[in-house]
């Protein structure tokens, strides 16, 4: 694995942009593999988080204002280059069901990696609802736009009802989970965390910024009801990271979740021309994390060991993650939340401040059930009379 | 970190995006999906429901342009339509053009044969400013219709933009837009007429009959491009 304390990677001065090499020529929504779609959806994601917590940083920090500026800003167009990827004909719906295989599929990975039992719950629980989201929004892009989202699936993500979004709306003292511990925490229980927080908070970004563009009232409905949930995804996965490590600490620990993530987008990349683009990336990352590590240790005098992992742990997979999901599905479905724990639905009393906030939240209706009443999923859309799979139309099967 | 080596056959690219593609993959997820789901039901009267609680606002996208006449403010309207609709053709055009230029070759539309109707959709443009500002109304204004043409015409320019897209993908959406063009421009023409504006009329009709002109040169771009005889 990828020791990053030996590795020098690309020197924080010599990381240089033209808008050309910026704003490449994007990637293809019909050729393209879907986990490349996949990996750059996240990855631009990390890069917005680099951005957010940064600025976070600088409004609370005047000593590190230069060096966190100085960082961001070729965060900023690392972030550029990465999402610029997406092309032009891929439609905000469209992306928005990329974003829920991104939530999918990189939740069930880490939920199957994370050493912390109460951890892996937490992502197990999180991964049942944005299924939801991913069923629903199907729903929707089949009954308004006649489309199929299997077409930017590519078959690895399943399409069918998760926890109900209706039933994931909760108060927000049962959305707040248990922090890591920072001194005894494994490595990869950090990573993950910074990983799905920033996941989370691009999606929840990306659903705020397009929702109005819908023009059909039941979509702009969706997208707010489904934007509530994500905002709760952030609160969770944001208390899973322990608030007393350092500025410094987190920073350095968000330049080597951005290395990890770079590195696992790198071992499974299959278009060359993405691939470059993760391989020059790493060695960028590397080179923040040598520039914040100086100045970890000249302010703070300890040694990094202390805190991030110096041998990379085993990727991301990008790979599709059925069975695990459809075996979480069936066996943890009926969970609810309790303050920081999960209790069977059976168990979840009638006043808590949960059960009241969601009844009054979908009073005059649930927009995620309405554009899903009587919903399963067919190649084809369902108004298709054709069933590919099996060679023929079904008419002709059944006579 | 040293650089890595790329095997040859990831490069290939193919179309992923149907079923076929992973037949196994597809019927594991169809098998999944039968059992997990809900029995299909086509009914949608609850999201009617919704949609019919904000269509009842009754709410407009816009307001038409100020005048006492309601015949005029309704010309106005489709004056303004045109308008908008005439200059984001002149832009479609010069997207084309410019793609026609870098995309060298002997297949038609020529950059001439574009630049021609690039040069009409112009002139009728200004015709239209004229018109709308010699009517008392502004030709600065959005009307309501326009900006529905707009939304209408956002896709075709997206697919001319596009570095990707070929000349032949292109003439399909530009096909679209002449086709609402010529039906648009006739029902402007009626409406002049009705209301007495003969001197506008008689333009309009030169106008209408440029506008034949080009969707009869893309239909046949597009016949000859698709190797049909004519």
């Amino acid at each position: 694995m990828l020791d990053i304390s030996k590795e020098k990677g690309i020197p924080l001065e010599e990381q240089q942009f033209d808008w050309q090499d910026m704003v490449r020529v994007p990637t293809s929504k019909l050729d393209d593999d879907a986990m490349t779609r996949v990996r750059i959806i996240l990855m631009n994601g990390i890069e917005a988080n680099a951005l957010r917590t940064q600025h976070a940083f600088a409004r609370m920090n005047n000593e590190l204002r230069l060096a966190l500026a100085r960082v961001r800003r070729v965060e900023q167009h690392q972030q550029t280059m990465v999402n610029w990827l997406l092309p032009a004909d891929l439609s905000p719906l469209e992306t928005t069901i990329a974003f829920e295989q991104v939530a999918i599929e990189v939740t069930a990975s880490v939920a199957q990696h994370e050493p912390n039992e109460y951890m892996a719950q937490v992502y197990r629980f999180g991964l049942l609802e944005d299924f939801d989201h991913m069923y629903r929004f199907s729903a929707l892009m089949d009954r308004m736009d006649g489309m199929d989202s299997n077409s930017i699936l590519q078959n690895y993500t399943d399409v069918m009802p998760g926890r109900p979004t209706s039933v994931e709306h909760r108060a927000p003292e049962d959305d707040l989970r248990e922090h890591y511990d920072r001194q005894n925490a494994a490595p990869l229980t950090k990573l993950h965390a910074v990983t799905l927080t920033a996941g989370e908070q691009q999606t929840h970004d990306y659903y705020m910024t397009i929702g109005p563009m819908f023009a059909d009232p039941l979509a702009r409905q969706l997208y707010a009801e489904i934007a509530s949930i994500e905002e709760q995804h952030v609160t969770q996965y944001e208390s899973m990271l322990d608030p007393g490590e350092t500025m410094l600490e987190k920073w350095l620990m968000h330049e080597v979740a951005e290395i990890y993530n770079y590195y696992s987008c790198l071992q499974y990349e299959t278009n060359p021309r993405i691939k470059s683009i993760w391989e020059r990336f790493v060695n960028y990352e590397i080179g923040h994390f040598h520039f914040v590590r100086n100045i970890f240790e000249k302010t703070e005098k300890r040694d990094i060991s202390e805190i991030v992992p110096l041998s990379l742990p085993e990727p991301i997979e990008y790979t599709k993650h059925r069975e695990f999901v459809r075996q979480v599905l069936q066996s943890e479905v009926d969970l609810r939340a309790s303050g920081t724990q999960f209790i069977p639905k059976s168990q979840e009393k009638k006043d808590s401040p949960s059960v009241k906030y969601r009844t009054r939240l979908n009073s005059k209706g649930s927009p995620s059930d309405i554009v899903a009443a009587g919903y399963r999923y067919k190649p084809g859309t369902e108004l298709a009379e054709i069933d590919p799979l099996a060679g023929g139309a079904e008419e002709e099967e059944v006579a | 970190m040293k650089k890595s080596k790329t095997n040859k056959s990831e490069t290939e690219m193919a179309n992923r995006t149907g079923v076929l593609v992973a037949p196994d993959l597809a019927q594991e997820l169809v098998e999944g999906v039968n059992g997990f789901s809900p029995e299909p039901q086509l009914d949608q009267s609850k999201a009617a429901e919704v949609r019919a609680t904000y269509i009842s606002e009754g709410l407009p996208i816009g307001s038409e342009p100020v005048t006492d006449d309601p015949d005029m403010a309704a010309l106005l309207d489709k004056l303004g339509a045109r308008l908008a609709f005439e200059r984001s053709g002149v832009r479609l055009y010069d997207a084309l053009i410019q793609k026609r230029a870098v995309l060298a070759g002997k297949a038609n539309p020529t950059t001439a044969d574009l630049e021609h109707i690039r040069d009409e959709e112009l002139e009728h443009m200004h015709m239209l400013e004229e018109c709308i500002a010699g009517l008392g109304g502004d030709p600065t204004a959005v009307t309501p219709l326009a900006d529905v043409n707009g939304v209408m015409a956002m896709g075709i320019l997206k697919v001319v933009a596009d570095p990707r897209t070929t000349i032949s993908q292109c003439l399909e959406a530009i096909l679209t837009a002449e086709l609402v063009d010529n039906d648009c421009w006739g029902v402007l023409l009626k409406m002049m007429q009705q209301q007495g504006l003969d001197d506008d009329a008689e333009q309009f009709e030169e106008a209408l009959a440029e506008e034949q002109e080009h969707l009869q040169k893309v239909r046949g771009w597009i016949m000859e491009d698709s190797g049909i005889a004519q």
